[in-house]
């Protein structure tokens, strides 16, 4: 009966205003939709730049691990009481800066190694010490520490930076 | 006299139940926030195109940052020369863009290219080891003259090793141009440091043509 009544309606009360409602609609529609677009493509941007910091974190986690300054005689293994003169705080500050200074000033990282068994970790830290925020990127390789001339443990080195954005 | 003839139009504009002017002003509004939306579809998705090739062109800086970190990063010794090219008929097709040129300093790489709508695009990466954008005997001499050592393993340079990163970082500041239709030469190099408790590797990748 009211659908009747309305479809019947001859009064041309609404009619002037449908146009209005439609392109009210129209852009809404058109809104939401840019706005679900750029929140799409600045999430992909987001995970892109997280994708190439972690290749980054990966790259200098393999560059730490094969540093001769951490090395024993023998090639891959790392040396603890080496890790012990360079990890925070540092008795061998040359040593420690030495190893920083291979990389980058882009990138400000810090470097954790920790056997398996969990008994031992170093933590490598730059100075100054990483102090911005963001999120934190981090990249792992296993190593073989060698905690003394008859033990050697496995452990993994991990290094962490800040997520950091470029053009 | 005036006056009444401005007045007597708009009184039968107000007494006018035709309903001409509603009709009319919604239309008007109808057609502007069309032309509007329009506009701004094609204004969005052409700069969904140019970011996605921006994207692109950060896809080639980005396979010429891997190729010098890698080269740097432990896989290859020092001193073993790697060759890297930009190949750009790998990325030519349908890019969008050309005259691409790439330039590389101590801290970073650049990719320039014009759009095919005549505006310049970017892509700047930053490098993750320390890098010179020349070759091995201009390092040589650079610091043979500066520090009077050239930092091979029979000359090291006696100074604080800190003296010696800031002097290459200066030189290295500098972008140098190169050219994307010609190798790209990247190679290993360490500079020795010989301070109070030992003698200690500096390293550095050098990129030049």
């Amino acid at each position: 009966m009211t659908m009747y009544l309305f479809i019947n309606d001859e009064r041309g009360v609404l009619e002037p205003h449908n146009d209005l409602f439609a392109t009210a609609l129209l852009v809404i529609g058109f809104v939401v939709f840019a706005a679900i677009m750029s929140k799409t493509y600045l999430t992909y941007d987001e995970h892109s730049f997280a994708l190439e910091n972690y290749e980054d974190a990966s790259r200098i986690a393999q560059a730490v691990a094969s540093d001769e300054l951490l090395q024993t005689t023998h090639p891959g293994v790392l040396s603890a009481s080496a890790l012990d003169r360079i990890s925070t705080p540092a008795s061998d500050v040359h040593v420690r800066d030495i190893l920083f200074s291979s990389f980058s000033s882009n990138f400000q990282f810090s470097v954790e190694i920790t056997t398996d068994d969990g008994k031992h970790q170093w933590t490598i830290e730059q100075i100054p010490a990483v102090t911005s925020s963001g999120d934190v990127i981090a990249a792992s390789v296993p190593v073989v520490i060698e905690l003394n001339p008859v033990e050697s443990v496995a452990g993994i080195l991990t290094v962490k930076m800040r997520n950091r954005k470029w053009i | 006299m005036a006056k009444r003839c401005v007045a007597m139009p708009l009184k039968n504009i107000l007494n006018d139940q035709s309903g001409w002017i509603d009709f009319t002003l919604s239309k008007i509004a109808m057609i502007i926030a069309s032309v509007i939306i329009i506009s701004a579809t094609f204004q969005l998705a052409a700069d969904f195109k140019d970011m996605g090739r921006e994207h692109e062109l950060g896809v080639i800086a980005l396979d010429f940052k891997s190729a010098v970190g890698d080269s740097g990063s432990g896989t290859f010794d020092s001193g073993i020369m790697r060759t890297y090219s930009f190949g750009m008929e790998r990325f030519s097709s349908g890019t969008g863009f050309y005259n691409v040129s790439a330039a590389i300093s101590g801290e970073y790489v650049e990719m320039t290219a014009t759009a095919s709508d005549g505006r310049l695009i970017h892509a700047v990466k930053p490098l993750t080891l320390r890098v010179l954008p020349f070759n091995e005997s201009t390092l040589r001499s650079e610091l043979a003259g500066k520090f009077g050592h050239d930092g091979t393993i029979q000359n090291p340079i006696i100074t604080d090793y800190m003296t010696v990163t800031g002097f290459l970082s200066q030189k290295g500041a500098n972008k140098v141009l190169l050219n994307t239709g010609m190798d790209v030469f990247i190679q290993k190099t360490i500079t020795y440091v010989e301070i109070d408790s030992g003698v200690y590797k500096l390293d550095y990748v050098l990129v030049y043509q």
